[in-house]
């Protein structure tokens, strides 16, 4: 029986792409880029976009059998597990830098004192709850509130239209082409989150228009990525850089400020509700990955052990912004690409290859 | 064979010498001896005499061969009879209202039906009041409540199977459906976890209601529950199964689903408009009821920054000199509130004026003039105790869900109340009602249920049955 319906992978697919690119990544560029920055952006956006087809063409391909099964049935045991053991460790440390962003965002803005123990206690209950219960319930919450999310995210953006000052990003390319290229690099490490669409193989009660309606998600990702960014760097100028959290920061330049109160409470909102959302389906991820390689199916057991690694790297990190994103510019990022690019030519691969599993069409979508 | 008076002797043994175990000794057919017995008050006396005693000592034919099916068949034109010689089945018929005759060397008896219950009359339900439409209820007769579906429901599709529940009690339990709607995956789920209840007796549909529950430790409701035949009738087209109980007004529905509390059946006797207004103001007041004190709390203790300053500054000036924190204050108002509203519902109806008077204005207004609350905390709290009862069905779990998101909020601040309703939310979606997802139609999302979900469209518009509702038949016009 099919978990997902198609309307929800594409809620799913919203939330994975846009996710990451909420908070700390607009800052991030601008630091390589400056004036350049949109473009930077726009780039690492289009890179999401042959990714995420592949993975939808394999999705569509392979409706029958997992991830797992699809990797094992091709590549063998050991092969197939060594992957998966890859893509834990990137999703491990994506999971990680989402909690650290969001304990950033409410440690900076909201708390004057936050300590970090509660915080991770419930951040890690909270998650681990959602992701244990699987990829049915995940589904579902997201499918619940994502209109909300939008809404919030569109307020966020919108809010601070009236304050942009178009000449902060002109003229562009003043310094060529190649600090746009090397903030592209340097950020990689906060693209290709669709690769983590492949552990929903299998689950999808795939419909008519399956592409299309993933471009549609994609084409909703790109323009409220590219036109929220407009409005932050715009709207910002070069304070840009003093500035950590993009959306959640943005209704400050509102001009309802005063009448409303402090908007920024709604992004706020909305984004935590977001990021927490996107940790939840990575710790699912991570789930998966623990309990394919190790055979065994015991939920709670693989959500402890992928917090502990969590928790783990955390300590070793700092549990800071700061530490983290100095070693996204650096080994981060190329482990990225390097993971990213394993995974896109094996996608590839398994395109290419003959079909053998039979497909039976996933037509009972009823319990998504 | 056993003489009469061994007979009488072994049921009254039976009952133990029970006073309401009435014997009554005449002679029929002119010279047979019989023996009329039954339960005092679950019979027709006058109806006993008239309609069984009476007919058998007027007749004048000697009968031949079995006296109780020659009587049998001839007190068919007065009463409903049938004939039973198991003494297990003889009794359970008493209990249940029948009158036995037994004759004196017959070992068969009859068993005649003069039910007569002591039952209210059908009224309209204090919990489910109408402006508009039917104001019939149940009542707490198994009888007149399944006649009052079949009043509603005109077709030899609409069955229900009889069960007994309960080894003392012997509550009759009805399970309706319609059986070319309801899907038969549901039906036998149902009457399977209804026959495996091993209970000494229930008293109430509630207690069906705990059995009936996948999950038992959650304190939302997986079963429906309606006092109103016209919004069960409407359940059962729905392709719902219902369980009558013998004894409760309360009708169980399943499967059950968030949204139907959501609904009110004055929602449907009055223009679509109109009720999607109402089940917006209905999901707004839910909302505000659960997290509003929570909400309140964290701006007060932890984010007074992002308050509007004039609105800061109001409170400030009223919170002035209180001298509990907000967290505890608005705790203390809570508790309060319960206390009045658990006092309200056991005090003598007379009282409950002087109990309101106590209440509103006593309490409230001295407890702010004394300085010990402020106008703020006890206004929220108010406000929040009057909007979870635009849904009064859920108004139990509302109250909970308040003092849970307020301990949240108070300890947490916003923070937690984000993570509160995330793990809400993920609790809700992971539940299940007899195949039919908790929070459908929205969470899966159901294009075609949208039409009577938040809003309601006209009844043309509604051309097939919910498609999150396991059921066979989709087609509802045309």
């Amino acid at each position: 029986m099919k978990s997902i319906s198609t309307h929800q992978f594409i809620i799913i697919s919203i939330f994975i792409l846009l996710g990451p690119k909420l908070l700390s990544l607009q800052p991030a560029i601008f630091a390589f880029a400056n004036k350049d920055a949109i473009w930077g952006l726009v780039i690492g956006c289009l890179i999401e976009l042959p990714i995420l087809l592949l993975v939808v063409f394999l999705i569509k391909k392979y409706q029958n059998i997992t991830f797992y099964e699809l990797l094992k049935s091709k590549l063998g045991k050991i092969v197939s597990k060594s992957l998966l053991i890859i893509i834990l460790i990137f999703i491990l440390f994506k999971a990680l830098f989402l909690y650290q962003e969001t304990y950033s965002l409410f440690s900076q803005i909201l708390y004057e004192d936050f300590p970090l123990w509660i915080y991770v206690a419930c951040a890690i209950l909270v998650t681990g709850y959602i992701a244990c219960k699987g990829s049915r319930t995940i589904a579902r919450s997201l499918e619940f509130y994502y209109i909300i999310a939008f809404v919030g995210l569109l307020i966020s953006a919108l809010s601070a239209i009236i304050s942009i000052r178009m000449e902060n990003l002109l003229p562009f390319f003043e310094n060529g082409l190649m600090p746009t290229l090397n903030s592209v690099f340097k950020t990689f490490f906060f693209y290709g989150n669709s690769i983590i669409l492949l552990f929903f193989m299998g689950k999808v009660d795939i419909k008519p228009k399956f592409v299309w309606r993933n471009l549609l998600a994609y084409a909703i990702y790109f323009v409220y990525v590219v036109g929220a960014s407009l409005i932050f760097y715009e709207v910002y100028g070069q304070c840009v850089l003093f500035s950590d959290f993009t959306i959640a920061e943005l209704p400050q330049y509102s001009p309802f400020v005063s009448d409303l109160g402090r908007l920024h409470w709604i992004s706020m909102v909305v984004c935590t509700l977001m990021l927490y959302s996107l940790s939840s389906i990575f710790i699912w991820s991570a789930i998966c990955c623990t309990k394919w390689i190790t055979n065994t199916k015991n939920s709670s057991v693989h959500v402890c052990i992928n917090m502990f690694i969590i928790l783990v790297l955390a300590i070793i990190n700092q549990f800071t912004v700061s530490v983290m994103l100095d070693k996204i510019y650096s080994y981060w990022s190329i482990g990225s690409i390097v993971v990213l690019g394993i995974y896109v030519i094996l996608s590839i691969i398994l395109l290419c290859l003959k079909k053998q599993t039979k497909i039976t069409g996933g037509k009972n979508g009823q319990n998504s | 064979m056993q003489s009469l008076q061994k007979i009488i002797s072994d049921y009254k043994q039976t009952f133990h010498e029970s006073e309401d175990f009435i014997t009554r000794e005449f002679v029929a057919y002119k010279d047979i001896n019989a023996v009329a017995m039954f339960i005092d008050g679950s019979v027709d006396k006058q109806f006993l005499i008239s309609g069984v005693m009476r007919p058998l000592q007027n007749e004048d034919i000697v009968p031949k061969g079995n006296i109780a099916e020659f009587a049998a068949e001839n007190l068919v034109g007065y009463v409903q009879t049938k004939t039973e010689t198991d003494k297990q089945k003889i009794v359970e018929a008493m209990l249940n209202g029948f009158c036995v005759v037994i004759f004196e060397n017959c070992e068969t008896a009859i068993l005649a039906d003069s039910t007569k219950w002591i039952v209210r009359i059908p009224s309209e339900p204090p919990t489910s009041a109408v402006m508009n439409g039917p104001r019939e209820g149940f009542i707490e007769d198994i009888i007149t409540n399944c006649s009052l579906l079949r009043k509603r429901l005109k077709n030899p599709d609409f069955i229900m199977k009889k069960l007994t529940i309960g080894r003392y009690t012997q509550t009759q339990v009805r399970v309706c459906y319609i059986t070319s709607i309801a899907d038969p995956k549901v039906v036998k789920m149902v009457i399977d976890k209804l026959n495996k209840i091993d209970i000494d007796g229930i008293v109430d549909s509630n207690y069906i209601n705990e059995f009936l529950q996948n999950r038992r430790h959650t304190i939302f409701k997986q079963i429906g529950v309606s006092e109103k035949p016209d919004i069960v009738a409407a359940k059962l087209l729905e392709g719902r199964v219902a369980i009558v109980v013998d004894g409760s007004p309360m009708v169980l529905t399943i499967p059950f689903c968030l949204l139907e509390d959501l609904q009110s059946s004055n929602d449907y006797y009055i223009t679509s408009g109109r009720a999607t207004i109402l089940r917006f103001l209905r999901i707004i007041s839910l909302v505000v009821a659960i997290l509003l004190p929570g909400m309140y709390i964290s701006l007060m203790v932890y984010h007074y920054n992002i308050i509007p300053i004039k609105f800061l500054i109001s409170i400030a000036n009223s919170i002035q000199g209180i001298p509990l924190p907000p967290f505890l204050e608005v705790l203390f108002i809570i508790f309060l509130f319960e206390v009045l509203y658990e006092a309200s519902l056991r005090m003598p109806r007379y009282m409950g004026l002087a109990l309101s008077v106590v209440g509103a204005l006593i309490l409230g207004d001295t407890a702010v003039k004394a300085g010990l609350v402020s106008p703020p905390a006890v206004m929220i709290v108010a406000l929040t105790g009057v909007m979870s009862y635009t849904v009064p069905e859920q108004a139990q779990q509302v109250s909970f869900l308040r003092l849970v998101f307020t301990i949240i909020g108070g300890m947490l601040g916003l923070f937690g109340m984000i993570l509160g309703s995330m793990f809400l939310i993920a609790y809700l979606c992971n539940m299940d009602s007899y195949n039919t997802p908790y929070l459908s139609p929205f969470a899966p999302y159901n294009k075609n249920d949208q039409k009577d979900g938040i809003m309601k469209m006209p009844a043309p518009a509604q051309r097939t049955r919910p498609n999150t509702i396991p059921n066979i038949n989709k087609k509802r016009q045309g």
